[in-house]
C-alpha cells in the first residue's frame, strides 16, 4: 500500500505539492520513488528558474528508469534541497520529508484546483 | 538513439504509431547512460583507437558495448494498456515478449525476481554487472540489459540482447584500476551470458529478431505491420543525430 498524505495536492505525473501561502513545497510520491526503485540522480532545473504547472521541472533517474519530474505549481524556484541531491535515495526513504525537491514562490496559488486530492490520487494509482 | 528518440517524440505527437524496432551496430558503439560521468569513466582514447563510437543515451544506467548484439527498443504511451502499470510493471510485460521470443529459439529464460523493499545503490561503470527487476536471465546470468525513460507520456525502453560476449573487450575501454578490473571481470563472467553460449553456437541477428517479433506479438498481443522508417521519423532522426548525439554537449554533458 502507497502513503498518500491528506494535507497534499498531486499531479498525474506523480509529483506531490504542500502549499502556505503562495510558497509550495515539492517532491515525489511514495508510489513514484517505489516505482522507480532505487533513485541514483536527481537534476533539478535551477534557483531563480521558472516553471510551469505540468511540465518538467527536472529529471530523477533511478536503477530501472530516467524519468521527467512534473511541477505541480507555476512560478519561480527558490530553493533547491540540497540534501537532495547530495543524497537521492533521501527521496526513497522519505519522499513527504527529507526527501523534498524544490520550493516554489508561486505565480498563480489557484492552480492548485487543476491538482488531485489524496482520495482522487489514490483512485489514480490504483487504477 | 536518434531514432529511438525521434521515434518516441512523434509518437508522443500523435503522428507515429507505437513500434518496436530491432537493430544492430556497426561500428561497435560503446553507450552509455543519461547520468553516467564520460570522463571519469570511459577510456575514450582507447575507443576512438579502437574505432569505437561512443554516444550517450537518453536512458539512464551504465556502459553498454553494443558489438555483437541485437538491440529492441518499445515506444508507447505510458498508459498503453499492454505496458502500462508504472516502471516495474512496463519492465515486467516487455519481459514477458521477450522470453516468448526466446522460447521459440529453445532459450528458456527468466525474469529476475523482484528487489522489493531492498534499495542497493550499486557502484558498478558496467550495465551487465547488475540485474533489475524483471530482467531476463537464463540459468541466473543477465542476457539482456535494458533501460527505461519516460518523457511527455512516452515510455522509450530499449535494451541489448547479446549474441555473443567478450568481456575483455568491454573492460578494455573503461577506467579502471587493475584490480577493479579484473574483479569486474570474474563478476562479468559470473552474471553475464549471451546466445553463443547458451546454445553453443553464435544465432544469427534476423533469426532472433523474427523471434522476438514473434514472441512480442503473442505476450502482448498485437500484431505487428513491418516498415521502413516514416519521411518524418528519419528527418527528425536525421535532426537528433545533428544537434543532439554527435555533439560534444550531450554526448560530454557529465
Amino acid at each position: 500500500m502507497s502513503n498518500v498524505p491528506n494535507d497534499l495536492k498531486y499531479t498525474k505525473g506523480h509529483s506531490w505539492v504542500k502549499a502556505d501561502g503562495d510558497l509550495a513545497t515539492v517532491g515525489i510520491s511514495d508510489f513514484a520513488q517505489d516505482t522507480l526503485g532505487s533513485i541514483l540522480l536527481f537534476e533539478l532545473t535551477g534557483e531563480g528558474s521558472t516553471v510551469t504547472q505540468g511540465q518538467p521541472l527536472g529529471t530523477v533517474e533511478s536503477d530501472k528508469a530516467t524519468s521527467d519530474v512534473i511541477s505541480p505549481v507555476s512560478g519561480e524556484i527558490i530553493e533547491i534541497n540540497e540534501n537532495v541531491t547530495s543524497a537521492p535515495e533521501k527521496a526513497n526513504d522519505d519522499p513527504y520529508g527529507e526527501g523534498w525537491l524544490v520550493k516554489v514562490r508561486m505565480s498563480d496559488p489557484d492552480e492548485l484546483s487543476n491538482l488531485m486530492s489524496a482520495d482522487e490520487f489514490e483512485k489514480f494509482i490504483s487504477a | 538513439m536518434a531514432i529511438d528518440e525521434a521515434v518516441a517524440t512523434l509518437h508522443g505527437r500523435g503522428v507515429s504509431p507505437p513500434t518496436i524496432r530491432f537493430y544492430g551496430w556497426n561500428p561497435a558503439c560503446l553507450s552509455i547512460g543519461y547520468f553516467q560521468p564520460i570522463e571519469r569513466e570511459v577510456e575514450i582514447e582507447v575507443c576512438r583507437a579502437e574505432g569505437i563510437d561512443v554516444v550517450r543515451r537518453p536512458t539512464g544506467g551504465r556502459a553498454v558495448l553494443h558489438d555483437d548484439e541485437l538491440t529492441y527498443s518499445l515506444i508507447a504511451m505510458e498508459q498503453e494498456p499492454r505496458i502500462a502499470g508504472g516502471v516495474t510493471e512496463s519492465y515486467r510485460k516487455i519481459s514477458a515478449g521477450i522470453l516468448a521470443g526466446l522460447t521459440r529459439l529453445s532459450v528458456v529464460a527468466d525474469m529476475a525476481p523482484g528487489r522489493g523493499g531492498q534499495h542497493d545503490h550499486l557502484h558498478s561503470a558496467a550495465c551487465f554487472d547488475s540485474a533489475s527487476s524483471y530482467e531476463v536471465t537464463v540459468g541466473g546470468k543477465k542476457l539482456v540489459g535494458s533501460a527505461q525513460v519516460r518523457r511527455g507520456g512516452v515510455v522509450l525502453q530499449h535494451g541489448s540482447l547479446l549474441l555473443s560476449f567478450d568481456s575483455n573487450k568491454l573492460l578494455s575501454l573503461l577506467k579502471l584500476t587493475v584490480s577493479d578490473r579484473s574483479n569486474l571481470k570474474d563478476e562479468l563472467d559470473k552474471k553475464v551470458t549471451s546466445m553463443a553460449s547458451i546454445a553453443g553456437w553464435r544465432q544469427e541477428f534476423s533469426d532472433v529478431a523474427e523471434a522476438l517479433r514473434c514472441g512480442f506479438e503473442q505476450a502482448l498481443a498485437i500484431l505487428l505491420a513491418v516498415g521502413p522508417l516514416t519521411n518524418e521519423e528519419e528527418d527528425l532522426a536525421n535532426k537528433l543525430l545533428a544537434d543532439k548525439y554527435t555533439r560534444s554537449e550531450w554526448n560530454f554533458r557529465r
